[in-house]
């Protein structure tokens, strides 16, 4: 008996370590930014990390691999320094988000194995995360249950919350969440949707009051240590790939897109 | 038993006749000239191996390929040529912009048809209309894409443009059928005409991979944009499957030196 759960233990641990970041012994306050791209080999997917330490961007790493296609990668970052990754993938009949996290042992970062974050509805897609000074994870993403897609919301405060929406429900698209703090520590969704007295997409956005009570909000003051126009792309990245920029010091602006050679948060 | 011997005074009624047909015949079908606007992404703007470079919008081609190689023709190009081969007057406008998702369809599409409509004259106007490989990349559901068709549909109408949707070629990295089953639903719902080009692909076997060329990225391969020759079958998969019903061809002035040399030789 003994010896089978050593097996188990033993296995379960090469399997977690061949997961494993080659990131740096770098303390977190180190590491400027971070980025995750998908690169495309054949079938192959594959999901890559690379850390920015001390203005160079240190030798990408494999996180994830699989033959389903891959897109909508998002990034967050706790307090504590744990990380939690999500990205759309495309099952046989369905796109759900998956997710791993990660935390760094040794100086080592060491990210779990992948796991369903949401299969709910058949479409599921665009997540955006940001981490409250108070380390709540916010997760939004456009979920389509019905005819087209919506913001919905899942947080995480020690344990996962249920999916819940983030508007009114609509027959119109809602997409592209873009999630950040505000400097009052408000967390703000930003995302897109039709409008059909417009005539056209317009930008919505919602504001949710943190989670803790304003009098104690109003005694921290947030701060962004980098400025993400600042930031190079890591170098050996598909020049026409999506790649999300992460700055795990930053407290309102965590994340941003790189598309097509612009930035959006 | 019939002859062709056409002789005396009935032979000359026959000929009076023959000859009055041919000039009615030349004035009774109008010559209509007809606008047809390629509308899509770098499937519709001609990308592949041989060239990536920038193009002229909204006009022809006018380019020079990679490292001095051929460069495809962009399926405007092919189609033009299709078309006068065929006797369609036509002009043909390309205005694919390569790397874009549906969304960036929906909001040039009418900037980029008021241009065209500025620029050229017709008395019919098409708008072929091919996109969404990207959206996957951009995080657009196909659902959101199928909404985006209509919306191009919508607005390519109001304008006075006939609108003909187009499936997604097929790629190699990823399945495409979940966004062309929802651009062939969001057509059919908005009474657009389908053009098959996935399974015009498929019939040439091997996934329609051998449509495509194979490409690098980062030293990574993958197979999207269609080759030369899968431009080609584009160019003409939107001619067999609707252009071909709906253009008139022009009546060639009928020659009358046959028929003169009839009746000299009676």
């Amino acid at each position: 008996m003994l010896k089978i759960l050593f097996n188990f233990l033993f296995y379960s641990f090469l399997y977690t370590a061949l997961l494993t970041s080659k990131a740096s012994a770098d303390s977190k306050d180190d590491v400027s930014a971070e980025s995750v791209w998908i690169d495309s080999q054949g079938q192959s997917q594959k999901v890559m990390f690379a850390q920015l330490i001390d203005d160079k961007w240190q030798d990408e790493s494999l996180i994830y691999e699989t033959d389903n296609a891959l897109t909508s990668l998002a990034l967050g970052s706790a307090p504590s320094g744990e990380k939690l990754m999500v990205w759309t993938e495309q099952k046989r009949l369905k796109t759900e988000l998956m997710f791993m996290t990660a935390r760094e042992v040794s100086g080592t970062l060491i990210w779990t194995q992948a796991s369903t974050f949401s299969n709910k509805g058949h479409e599921n897609f665009s997540a955006s995360i940001v981490y409250d000074q108070y380390g709540t994870a916010w997760v939004f993403w456009a979920s389509t249950r019905e005819d087209y897609s919506d913001i919905v919301l899942r947080k995480f405060d020690g344990s996962w919350g249920e999916i819940e929406l983030v508007h009114t429900k609509n027959t119109v698209p809602d997409i592209k969440p873009r999630a950040s703090i505000t400097e009052s520590g408000d967390v703000l969704i930003e995302w897109v949707s039709y409008d059909y007295q417009v005539g056209d997409y317009v930008s919505r956005f919602r504001q949710y009051k943190s989670t803790i009570s304003s009098d104690q909000q109003s005694a921290k003051t947030l701060v962004d240590k980098v400025l993400p126009s600042d930031v190079q792309l890591p170098p050996n990245m598909y020049t026409g790939a999506q790649a999300l920029l992460h700055f795990p010091n930053n407290q309102m602006v965590q994340s941003v897109l790189y598309t097509q050679g612009s930035f959006s948060n | 038993m019939y002859t062709k011997t056409i002789t005396g005074i009935n032979g000359l009624i026959r000929t009076a006749c023959l000859l009055c047909m041919c000039l009615v015949a030349n004035v009774s079908v109008a010559n209509e000239t007809n606008m047809i606007v390629l509308f899509g992404d770098s499937l519709t703007f001609g990308d592949n191996n041989n060239f990536n470079g920038p193009v002229s919008q909204g006009v022809g081609s006018g380019r020079t390929g990679n490292d001095g190689l051929s460069p495809p023709l962009p399926p405007s190009d092919k189609l033009d040529d299709l078309l006068d081969s065929e006797f369609r007057e036509s002009t043909v406008i390309n205005w694919g912009v390569g790397g874009t998702s549906t969304e960036s369809g929906t909001s040039r599409i009418l900037s980029n048809l008021s241009s065209s409509l500025n620029d050229h004259t017709a008395d019919n106007f098409y708008i072929l209309i091919l996109y969404g490989t990207n959206d996957f990349n951009f995080g657009l559901s196909p659902s959101t894409t199928g909404f985006n068709i209509q919306l191009m549909i919508d607005r390519a109408r109001s304008l006075g443009f006939t609108p003909i949707i187009g499936t997604l070629t097929p790629r190699s990295d990823r399945n495409v059928s979940d966004y062309n089953a929802q651009v062939v639903a969001n057509a059919n719902f908005r009474g657009a005409p389908v053009v098959d080009h996935f399974t015009r692909f498929l019939q040439d076997g091997n996934g329609g991979l051998d449509l495509l060329d194979l490409e690098f990225f980062s030293g990574n391969p993958i197979r999207l944009h269609p080759t030369d020759e899968g431009y080609d079958v584009i160019a003409q998969t939107w001619f067999d499957q609707y252009l071909e019903n709906e253009i008139v061809a022009i009546p060639q002035t009928p020659t009358l030196a046959p028929v003169i040399r009839l009746l000299l030789d009676d």
